[in-house]
């Protein structure tokens, strides 16, 4: 039988052939704290997915966009592949519930995209329809798909993609005011899936999965769809039951033997941090084989400290896996062997925050870095950001990836996918995505060092500095422009640099507009800045068109130029950015 | 009073809870427990949706108490958090002390 042209050709092969057998797991804990699970077989699944994908025929969507807004697994998978099967792209989205920029991060992907229809559940239904209809979109068909009598596939016709097609819209990248798609194609996915399991060693007798939410990039392409590709067996946690109670995802890895499946370099040092000694001695981790560690800078002493910790429960250090990847190029870039332990470097911290690699010398701070491993099924090179010019191994400079998984672009922005993702060095060598991340090759391994985009990584969240100063403008009249930016430690850690239009202000005032700042901030994204800078009108500075200069700021506060009129800092960050001023002085 | 668990519970006092969260708080922002005031925002702290749902998953065990994400952002401080959970407690185990006060 030939190959599958396209991942929807794949999954309905799988639903058809494999019948019986468990597709997926969907494991929560009830209100005593156990575990429990919800089970869908091949069939019912695919059953399911073809009748609401008729629904969807029926209504039109085939050849447009339908947004999904599921929180529950089973939910998700089966309006995913209906879309699939009903040959609409499906456009995965967090449910707009809570803070403000939820609700307008969702409104902007409807309106980026331009969606015929929303999948959503019945408690959520009409938050959606409320929100299409505050934004003039009433023509948006809203369903819940758990309220739809579903009884019939008859008239589903199946659809005629191609691999070159859109298989879906992954909306990780951009900010909340300025969304951006990543058209992953279904060449892009299959080839990715490839790489996957040719880099985990997996089979269809593994258990792959995890925690991360079905609309972040390793959730989906890594966790909810290589168990699809592989016929294998997923196994799938709420977000939030995780985060309340990390010991959970262990106990599920221990108790469903999941032995592929991983997290960001938070999800480690939560388990770390919430843990219990006496809960590791219940836990047995040894059949996890390969836990993943990527879409978050990885940090060495947290893979170190979790192997120490959980040693007891039978975790093998070599087990993790740091790998390195992005929407981008659908998922995964790089990655090591497993069961073989990553390279790591120990590296002067201050050189490296100008960009530079050297060991760590006597007195200055050193820093660990972990091997992403090496480029998988795909082209990776170093390129001077500036001048286009390649760089030599050692040398840090702008990771560019060349391969099959790499994506077209962001959904209807041509002029930034010319110049984003089918960049060309100075020697001619083209068709490269600009990932925006800083990196090093060594012998053949990427070291990930920092970034030149302004995402920010803070509790497990990407944030734009932009989405964090257009809400500043809202707390008081006298706050002026304001600069965000992160410092990378440990974790990274946020900044503020906002101007104060009043001059004569008393001390009691600054504390309380920097109280304020942080509060906009915790209520709005639901994270902590720790640390805010009041300064005089003009300190922030702009590039002769107007945008704001967000490096220059930092790098002005990293050698304590900013002269702020109040400052609160953490701790951690008054000692990083000590030790950052003495190196430089020195 | 018997929870599902088995085990003996009492409504906590405001008080209690004013001194378990804040107790819990120190641990998550790995800070002294006396440096955290009742009055002070969660926000000035560091507090972010990681460590308010580690702390909801700590009040859910402890006091069997299931609370949405967003009562956090509502009652941003130890004294408001604590004041609704003793309502909330009193509440869930029928007593109906403290509701509505």
């Amino acid at each position: 039988m030939e190959p599958p042209r396209t991942f929807t050709e794949l999954a309905l092969r799988r639903t058809f052939e494999l019948g019986g057998r468990e597709a997926y797991l969907f494991v929560t804990a009830d209100r005593d704290g156990r575990l429990v699970h919800d089970s869908v077989s091949y069939a019912e699944l695919g059953l399911t997915a073809r009748r609401l994908a008729s629904r969807l025929q029926q209504r039109g969507a085939s050849g447009g966009r339908v947004l999904i807004l599921q929180g529950n697994g089973r939910l998700f998978i089966t309006s995913f592949l209906a879309c699939l099967f009903a040959g609409a792209v499906p456009v995965p989205a967090p449910p707009p519930i809570g803070s403000r920029h939820s609700v307008e991060r969702v409104a902007n992907i409807v309106r980026d995209a331009a969606v015929c229809c929303v999948l959503t559940d019945a408690a959520s239904a009409s938050a959606v329809s409320h929100l299409l209809a505050n934004i003039g979109h009433i023509e948006v068909d809203c369903l819940a798909t758990d309220r739809m009598r579903l009884d019939s596939d008859a008239d589903w016709v199946p659809p005629a993609a191609g691999p070159d097609d859109i298989a879906f819209l992954q909306y990780t990248s951009g900010s909340v005011s300025e969304p951006k798609g990543v058209m992953v194609s279904h060449r892009g996915l299959l080839a990715n899936e490839l790489t996957i399991h040719r880099a985990t060693d997996s089979t269809p007798d593994s258990r792959v999965g995890g925690w991360l939410p079905f609309h972040h990039d390793m959730g989906l392409v890594g966790h909810l769809l290589q168990p699809l590709w592989l016929g294998g067996t997923g196994v799938l946690m709420p977000p939030m039951t995780f985060v309340k109670r990390p010991l959970r995802w262990l106990q599920m890895i221990d108790r469903y033997g999941i032995t592929i499946g991983g997290g960001p370099n938070l999800a480690y040092d939560l388990c770390v941090r919430r843990v219990k000694d006496e809960e590791i001695g219940a836990l047995d981790l040894s059949r996890w084989r390969v836990a993943v560690n990527g879409a978050e800078p990885v940090r060495a002493e947290t893979m170190e400290a979790f192997s120490r910790r959980f040693a007891p429960a039978g975790f093998r250090a070599e087990s993790f896996y740091p790998c390195y990847g992005l929407a981008e190029a659908t998922l995964l870039v790089s990655g090591g062997t497993p069961d073989r332990r990553a390279e790591q470097r120990v590296v002067d911290a201050a050189a490296l925050e100008q960009h530079r690699i050297r060991p760590a010398a006597a007195g200055h701070r050193p820093r660990t870095l972990t091997s992403s491993g090496r480029p998988l099924g795909c082209t990776v090179r170093i390129v001077d950001p500036d001048t286009r010019g390649p760089l030599s191994d050692g040398e840090v400079g702008e990771v560019w990836v060349r391969g099959e998984s790499v994506s077209g672009g962001y959904w209807n922005r041509p002029l930034e996918n010319a110049h984003a993702f089918r960049a060309e060095t100075t020697d001619g060598d083209g068709g490269y995505l600009r990932t925006g991340d800083l990196g090093s090759m060594s012998d053949g391994e990427l070291f990930i060092t920092g970034r030149l985009k302004d995402i920010m990584f803070v509790a497990g969240r990407n944030l734009y500095p932009q989405d964090i100063e257009r809400s500043l403008q809202r707390v008081s009249a006298l706050l002026g422009t304001s600069a965000a930016f992160a410092v990378e430690g440990d974790r990274d850690h946020v900044v503020v640099v906002q101007e104060v239009r009043a001059s004569r202000e008393h001390p009691a005032e600054f504390a309380s507009l920097s109280a304020g700042v942080q509060q906009c901030i915790a209520r709005e994204f639901e994270v902590a800045v720790e640390n805010v800078l009041l300064v005089r009108p003009g300190t922030v500075r702009r590039t002769t068109s107007g945008k704001l200069r967000r490096v220059t700021m930092r790098e002005l506060f990293l050698r304590g130029e900013l002269q702020p009129l109040h400052e609160v800092m953490s701790p951690e960050l008054r000692e990083l950015v000590g030790g950052v001023r003495r190196a430089v002085q020195s | 009073m018997e929870s599902q668990t088995g085990r003996t519970v009492t409504v906590p006092s405001e008080r209690e809870f004013r001194d378990w969260i804040t107790r819990r708080l120190a641990e998550f922002l790995q800070r002294p427990a006396h440096t955290i005031e009742a009055d002070v925002p969660f926000a000035e702290y560091g507090m972010d949706s990681v460590a308010a749902l580690s702390l909801f998953g700590d009040i859910e065990e402890e006091y069997e108490l299931f609370l949405e994400p967003t009562v956090a952002w509502d009652h941003p401080t130890v004294r408001a958090l604590a004041h609704y959970l003793a309502q909330e407690a009193a509440r869930e185990l029928g007593t109906g002390e403290g509701a509505g006060a």
